[in-house]
């Protein structure tokens, strides 16, 4: 017998499988691919939902504008809320109407926007400070008044306020 | 006409039974010889294909596909040795595990297979690996490198001084 290796060893044959595991093994493949066919059909039912959902919200969020402006056409805008209606009565009784309405749009325009919310933020804090800003003008320019008008009888206070006057803390309500 | 691989990829089962008939003997052999007993090369054999089935929509990228099941397969078998720590120490396999001579009626080729087989024993891991991969895995040094992670002139100089070893251990038993 020869000593080189290599002939030798390819002279023999690999006992190889059995039959036995090849069914074996093809009958775990098939079980696997069937497996796996099982969670696709499911994926496509729950991105079928999902859409389904999100179709739904757009919907939705779509019909529900669609009638607000239904009934803006049959009804006119929307009413104000009380506490707006309040705190416009009074700018009016210490500044004018034209103001008091002004603030009234202002306030309708922040109330109903149709913009996203961190613009529907910013719009009703440049309305609150508008707000603040004829709030305060309006109050020197009375407490001014009242200073000279009181200034003139006898007992009076410097800077006194009227009862008419109220104060509204406005730096509370805005954002830090 | 679309490959194997492409059929593969789809998920076609008959492609895993032609793939299973074109490598699986050869790597049943290597598994054999790596875990040192049919019974873990069946069960790794069995888990290199379900986890061939599991990523089988790679498998279209996949250029060499013999190489490829050689190297899950090898994977796997590490994987299987890590957990049964036991079966590492047993890297020697029986000659009637691994070649049909061994059972043959004619004396000669029986002993034929033994020698082999004790031949083969005398190699270090790395070095049998190598032998296994080229003569009865039928990978060339190129697809031996990538089952193994090897680089190929390193490959080489395995089988090289495998066969060395071999060639005297043989001198030494024949004379």
């Amino acid at each position: 017998m020869s000593p080189d290796p290599e002939p030798l060893l390819q002279r023999l044959t690999p006992r190889g499988s059995s039959a036995d595991l090849r069914s074996r093994v093809l009958d775990r493949v098939s079980k696997e691919l069937a497996a796996e066919a099982g969670p696709r059909w499911q994926r496509w039912c729950g991105l079928a939902v999902a859409a389904g959902l999100v179709l739904g919200i757009v919907s939705n969020v779509w019909i529900s504008r669609r009638q607000e402006r239904r009934l803006a056409e049959l009804y006119g805008p929307m009413p104000l809320p009380a506490s707006v209606r309040e705190i416009a009565q009074t700018i009016e009784s210490v500044t004018d109407k034209q103001t008091a309405e002004w603030l009234e749009e202002r306030y309708a325009a922040a109330y109903h926007p149709q913009f996203s919310l961190p613009e529907h933020i910013q719009h009703l804090e440049t309305f609150l400070r508008d707000l603040e800003t004829v709030w305060k003008e309006a109050h020197r320019e009375k407490t001014e008044g009242n200073s000279q008008t009181r200034a003139a009888w006898p007992g009076s206070v410097p800077g006194g306020r009227s009862d008419r006057e109220r104060y509204f803390d406005l730096d509370a309500w805005l954002p830090a | 006409m679309q490959t194997l691989a492409q059929r593969l990829a789809q998920g076609d089962h008959a492609a895993f039974a032609e793939l299973y008939d074109a490598c699986a003997d050869r790597c049943h052999h290597y598994l054999v010889a790596r875990l040192g007993s049919r019974d873990a090369a069946d069960e790794v054999l069995q888990e290199t294909f379900l986890r061939l089935v599991r990523q089988h929509r790679c498998l279209a990228d996949v250029e060499n596909l013999a190489a490829y099941v050689f190297m899950v397969a090898r994977n796997e078998a590490s994987r299987y040795a890590g957990r049964r720590a036991r079966i590492s120490e047993r890297q020697k396999p029986l000659a009637a595990d691994l070649f049909l001579e061994a059972k043959s009626e004619d004396p000669s080729r029986r002993e034929m297979a033994d020698l082999v087989s004790a031949a083969l024993a005398t190699l270090n891991a790395e070095q049998r690996e190598v032998v296994e991969l080229k003569i009865y895995g039928g990978l060339t040094f190129r697809e031996i490198a990538v089952v193994t992670g090897v680089p190929l002139p390193t490959a080489a100089t395995r089988y090289r001084a495998a066969l060395e070893r071999l060639r005297g251990w043989l001198a030494r038993q024949l004379s």
